[in-house]
Parts: C-alpha cells; sequence; structure tokens
C-alpha cells in the first residue's frame, strides 16, 4: 500500500473545522476532520448524504462561499503551503492549476452558451501561457485524452449536444488543462447512466496513472470505492469515523457505521433478506449528541458511549477508527 | 448518440444560439415585417447623417432648412413628396432629418442606460450585501420619482437641446433592465457553472463578464429594441412640450408646428411626423416581444438539458 512508503505528501488536511451561520446559530459542518494523500493515491471519502464531505473537499482551495461559512480552525497543507491562508489572489492562481475539480451534475457545470471547445480554452488560457493555435491543439490534445470520439468535431458543439457522459468527460478534460497534482472528484459518477459510471470511472482511474495525480474520490457507492481507491476515510456527522486501506476496510470494517453502510450494499448470490439499512437518521446538526454522534442508531452502543465522544484511534498501523469497542464490530 | 449526431447533419453543422433565434424569428411574419422597418429607418437615419454633415461640411443650408417663400403650405407633389411647411421647407427632408434625431436618441441614451444598468445590476446581484441595498436603494429612488418629471428636470439644469434628451431618457431608463439583470445575477451565482468557473481560479470580474452576462445577453438585447422605441416616443414628448430638440426637426417639433394648422387642411406634415413616430415606436416594441419569444424558449431548453 501507498501508506507507509516514501511518497510524498500531496495534501495534509489536519483538525479542519468548518462552520455555517444558520438562522439558528453556528453550525458545525466539518469538525476536527485530518486526512493526507500521497502523491498518486486516491483517497476516498465516504459517508450518508449531508455528513460534510462536499464542505471538507471544497475548502482545500477555500470553494465553500464565505459567508456563510467560516474555517474556525485547522490547516490543510496542499504542498506544503497552508492555503487557508492564502489571500484571494494567491487562491486563484492555485485552483485549477494545483487542485482541480469535477462536480456531480456535468450538464449544469458546463456553460450553456459556449462551445465546449471554448470553455476548455478558457480554462487552458487561464494558468498556461498558450496562445491562439497552441491552445486549440491543447483543446483537442485533452479531447483526445479522455476519450471523446471525433474531437474536432465535439469541440464545436455545445454542452447540450453532449450526452451526460460526454459532459462529464469535458469537465475531466478542463479539470486537467492545468496538468493538477490533486484532483477532486465530487461524486463524479452520481448522475449519469450505469452503464457510463463504469466507464467514466476507468477512465478516472487511467488518467490519474497515466498523469500521476492524486485524487480524492467523494462517493456514495462502495461498489466505486473497491474499484478505484487505494485507502478509504468513512465520515458521519461531521467527522472521520473510520480510516483505512481499501481492502482491509471492506473485508473488516471496524466502526458499527462502516458496518451499516457495507450491509445496505445488495451483494451478487445473497438474498435480499441479508440486505439492511442503518436504523434511524442523523442527527440534526443542532442537536447533536453528548457522546458519540452514531451512539442513537448504533446496535452496539453502551452506557458510555452517550456520554463522551470517543476519540479516533490508531489500531494498527494505517487503520484508525473512531470507537472504542471496535473489537466487537464484526 | 446516433440521433444527435443525425440531428445536427441535419441542420448543416453546428448551429449557434444566435442561429436558432434567426430560425424562429424567420417564422414569425409580423416579427419580419417590423424588422423590415426597423432596417428602412435605420437606413433613413443613416442617409439623414449623410446630408447632414455633408451640409456642414460644405458650409451651405442644408436642403431641409432651405426657406422658399412662395411656396408655403404646399400639398405633396412630384417636386416635394411629402409637401411643405409653414416656411416652405420640405416636409420630406425634415421627416428624414427626425429619423436621424430619433436613431441618435435611441443610440446614445442606450450607450448611457445599458452599461448603467449592467453594471450597477450585475454588481449588486453577484455581489449582494451592503452594495446590493445601495443599488436596490438608488433604483428603487429613481423609479419612484415620475419619469417624465425627472427627465425635464434633468434636462433643464444642462439646458434645453438634445443634450438634456440624452441625459434625461438615459439617466432615468436604466431601472427596468438593471432590477432585470440584478435577480437574474443572484440566481446565476449560484449555479453549477459559476462554481466549476470559480474551481478553476476565474476571479469575479471574469465570473461576471465572461461568465454570466453571455448567458443573460438576451434580456440586454430585448431590452434594447424595446427601450429604443421608447426613448424616441420620449423624445417627440419631450421636443413637442419645447424641451428637446431645438431650431432642428425633430417629429415632436414638426407635431407641435403643424397641429395648429391642421384646420386649414394642412394635413401633410402632421401626417408625416406621427406617421413616422408611430411606425418606428410600433416596430421597435413588436419586434422586441418577438426576439422574447424567440430567445425565451431556446434558452429554456439549454438550460433545461
Ligand atoms: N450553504 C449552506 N448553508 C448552511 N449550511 C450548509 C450549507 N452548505 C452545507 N451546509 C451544512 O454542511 C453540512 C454538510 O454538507 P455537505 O454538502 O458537505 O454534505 P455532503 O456530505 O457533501 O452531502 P451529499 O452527499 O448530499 O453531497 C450539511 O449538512 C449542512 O448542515
Ligand atoms: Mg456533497
Amino acid at each position: 500500500m501507498g501508506r507507509e512508503s516514501s511518497k510524498q505528501t500531496i495534501l495534509e488536511i489536519r483538525d479542519l473545522e468548518v462552520q455555517f451561520a444558520t438562522e439558528d446559530g453556528a453550525v458545525r459542518a466539518v469538525d476536527g476532520v485530518s486526512l493526507s494523500i500521497g502523491e498518486a493515491e486516491t483517497l476516498a471519502l465516504v459517508g450518508e448524504s449531508g455528513c460534510g464531505k462536499s464542505v471538507t473537499a471544497l475548502s482545500i482551495a477555500r470553494l465553500v462561499p464565505e459567508p456563510p461559512s467560516r474555517v474556525t480552525g485547522g490547516s490543510i497543507m496542499l504542498e506544503g503551503v497552508n492555503t487557508l491562508a492564502m489571500n484571494s489572489r494567491e487562491l486563484r492562481s492555485l485552483r485549477g492549476a494545483k487542485v482541480a475539480y469535477v462536480f456531480q451534475e456535468p450538464g449544469s457545470a458546463l456553460n450553456p452558451v459556449f462551445r465546449v471547445g471554448d470553455q476548455i480554452g478558457e480554462a487552458i488560457r487561464l494558468h498556461r501561457d498558450l496562445r491562439g493555435g497552441a491552445v486549440a491543439a491543447e483543446v483537442l490534445r485533452l479531447l483526445k485524452l479522455v476519450g471523446i470520439p471525433a474531437p474536432e468535431a465535439r469541440m464545436r458543439e455545445y454542452p447540450h449536444q453532449l450526452s451526460g457522459g460526454m459532459q462529464q468527460r469535458v469537465m475531466i478534460a478542463m479539470a486537467l488543462a492545468s496538468r493538477p497534482r490533486l484532483l477532486v472528484a465530487d461524486e463524479p459518477t452520481t448522475a449519469l447512466d450505469v452503464t457510463i459510471q463504469a466507464q467514466i470511472l476507468s477512465l478516472l482511474l487511467d488518467l490519474k496513472e497515466r498523469l500521476g495525480m492524486a485524487m480524492l474520490l467523494i462517493t456514495h457507492n462502495l461498489g466505486v470505492v473497491a474499484q478505484v481507491a487505494d485507502r478509504v476515510a468513512v465520515m458521519y456527522a461531521g467527522r472521520i469515523v473510520e480510516e483505512a486501506p481499501v481492502e482491509a476496510l471492506l473485508r473488516l470494517p471496524r466502526h458499527p457505521y462502516t458496518r451499516g453502510l457495507l450491509d445496505s450494499i445488495p451483494k451478487l448470490g445473497l438474498g435480499a433478506e441479508r440486505l439492511s439499512t442503518i436504523g434511524g437518521s442523523v442527527p440534526h446538526p443542532g442537536e447533536m449528541p453528548p457522546g458519540c454522534k452514531f451512539a442513537p442508531r448504533c446496535s452496539i452502543a453502551r452506557a458510555e458511549c452517550h456520554l463522551a465522544e470517543p476519540a479516533l484511534e490508531e489500531i494498527e498501523p494505517g487503520r484508525k477508527v473512531r470507537c472504542p469497542f471496535w473489537k466487537s464490530v464484526s | 448518440m446516433a440521433g444527435k449526431s443525425g440531428r445536427q447533419q441535419w441542420h448543416g453543422g453546428v448551429r449557434t444560439l444566435a442561429g436558432d433565434v434567426w430560425a424562429r424569428l424567420k417564422r414569425d411574419r409580423t416579427a419580419l415585417a417590423c424588422l423590415v422597418v426597423i432596417v428602412v429607418y435605420c437606413l433613413m437615419a443613416s442617409w439623414g447623417e449623410w446630408v447632414y454633415w455633408s451640409a456642414r461640411v460644405q458650409d451651405v443650408v442644408p436642403i431641409y432648412q432651405v426657406q422658399d417663400f412662395g411656396h408655403r403650405y404646399e400639398p405633396p407633389s412630384g417636386a416635394h413628396w411629402l409637401g411643405t411647411d409653414a416656411l416652405g421647407r420640405d416636409v420630406f427632408h425634415r421627416t428624414i432629418q427626425g429619423a436621424r434625431i430619433a436613431f441618435r436618441v435611441g443610440i446614445i441614451t442606450s450607450l448611457l442606460a445599458l452599461p448603467i444598468a449592467m453594471v450597477l445590476g450585475g454588481a449588486a446581484g453577484y455581489f449582494g450585501g451592503r452594495l446590493d441595498e445601495c443599488v436596490v436603494w438608488l433604483y428603487s429612488t429613481v423609479a419612484s420619482i415620475p419619469s417624465l418629471l425627472l427627465i425635464l428636470v434633468i434636462a433643464s439644469v444642462v439646458g434645453h437641446g438634445l443634450i438634456g434628451v440624452y441625459l434625461g431618457i438615459g439617466l432615468t431608463t436604466w431601472v427596468g433592465l438593471c432590477r432585470l439583470l440584478r435577480a437574474e445575477f443572484l440566481k446565476h451565482r449560484q449555479l453549477q457553472y459559476v462554481e466549476a468557473a470559480r474551481s478553476l481560479g476565474a476571479g469575479h470580474a471574469r465570473i461576471i463578464i465572461r461568465h454570466i452576462l453571455p448567458n443573460l445577453f438576451h434580456l440586454v438585447i430585448i431590452n434594447f429594441s424595446l427601450r429604443f422605441g421608447n426613448a424616441v416616443g420620449t423624445e417627440v414628448i419631450l421636443s413637442f412640450l419645447g424641451v428637446g430638440a431645438e431650431g432642428e426637426p425633430s417629429w415632436g417639433i414638426m407635431i407641435s408646428d403643424a397641429r395648429l394648422r391642421l384646420w386649414q387642411g394642412v394635413w401633410w406634415e402632421l401626417a408625416a411626423s406621427i406617421g413616422a413616430t408611430f411606425f418606428i415606436v410600433l416596430a421597435f416594441n413588436v419586434f422586441g416581444d418577438a426576439l422574447r419569444d424567440a430567445m425565451d424558449p431556446r434558452l429554456r431548453m439549454v438550460e433545461g438539458s
């Protein structure tokens, strides 16, 4: 696993805390999250809707709108530079160049009134000193790189003339335009047809290998995780509850929440009766339980779980769990 | 996929948004008729400009100011297609000059009002906060004063003549577009394509000008067509009231001059100036509405895809 090797760290998030100002007061959407991604490594971030995955990922390039949000603690080191200390000019030259994003809905992430070739060209010109014909040549190269057939014709089309899968390939081409070190893909396949999802995933995987990028992949889909990621971090209610190499986590989850997530995916050959869902729902941000945030839904919770929140413990090299009773999870 | 490329070939290559709007507009006969009217007026105005400037350069009395007391109040004839007025001046040439003034008013006031609306509306909607409050306060204030009154005040401050008309109309008619653009920017700044642009490193100015504004430019074009007609109408009224053009053959001045002689059977000057005003105002308004129809469904389709 890439974890213990001497590879350079690309991203190091430490104790990140992000608050939102709402009508009911400040809500802590991200609460003490620490993550790191090494060179050419893929980290998957999984968890239920609203647990703070997107806010964590967008914070890297300070893309969460401020206000209503505010970073109240922690640090984010991207290639050794703290992005939380950057001014807006430095952030602009960071975005796209060092870290680039691919979003969930390619249809609405493309500008409807410009040809896709022009949009990719704009992304190239933002950070690179290419002009005129060189830009057009680079657009073609990128379109080929992301596997778009007949790129000369495609680059002159408008987004609505492309299928969802092709639109997502264009988004990926734009993200790659300035050769970022880190690619953040926030549920890149959720909005696509099932058959297309696999194609886009294998494209991302292939590009990552070829370009040597690090990748932060956000997903609901643990099947995707198994296919693409090196390591997995599981989030719950703004916290990391488990972090592990992907095979180890899928084979033997150590947090009851991860166990629940794994049990809720259908498995081939097993009857539907094996399928279960996690009872209850994510606590409302305003009414966080004082102890372990998962305790109200946890089948192995004990009295002390409701009193104090457990710490994220390293139980073996490369493996962390926020549950003192991880041995009883099976 | 196959269906899409098939559709594309059928239309003979990739179509632009403008091409699509034109295809829709072509099917609307009324709109086409209005467009023809507008083009004819445009030619009239250009010709008027040419007559005006060539007379100035050669330092001679322009043809529309040549007085001929021997031929006053002559009805339309081969020599004077629309007759002559109280000073024996040619009404046809004066009507052409009216088109020149009307187009100057339409263009110059648009050059004032549209940038004001785009800058204030765009900045207020995009940035929000205190700036937005100030802009909303400003346009609410301007909108709450009857615009004719405001125009009269501005015109009387800068003195009579067309400068007052340009400033008066230009500085009071940006409110509608500004309000519309503010609301649209408010909506668009939250859309994914803006977030995507920001994530690639685009700054605020670039996002406003290069990303959002092109999505809203159809609103500016529609507004231009509608406000052009209204500005022309307002200028005619102001000149009629005596606070507009002076010593120049605006349609408003012609109406004002001619109305006293109508009972004597001198109908041609009044008919020419009222008719000229009526058709251009009507054409711009109808064409503006047709543009709106032609552009809206198109954009809905694009956004919905
Ligand atoms: N604009 C906002 N205003 C107020 N609170 C917000 C805002 N955006 C996010 N939040 C808060 O942050 C929390 C985390 O949101 P986030 O978008 O990161 O969730 P997510 O894990 O990405 O969910 P999903 O899987 O649905 O994308 C939300 O539960 C919400 O309380
Ligand atoms: Mg999200």
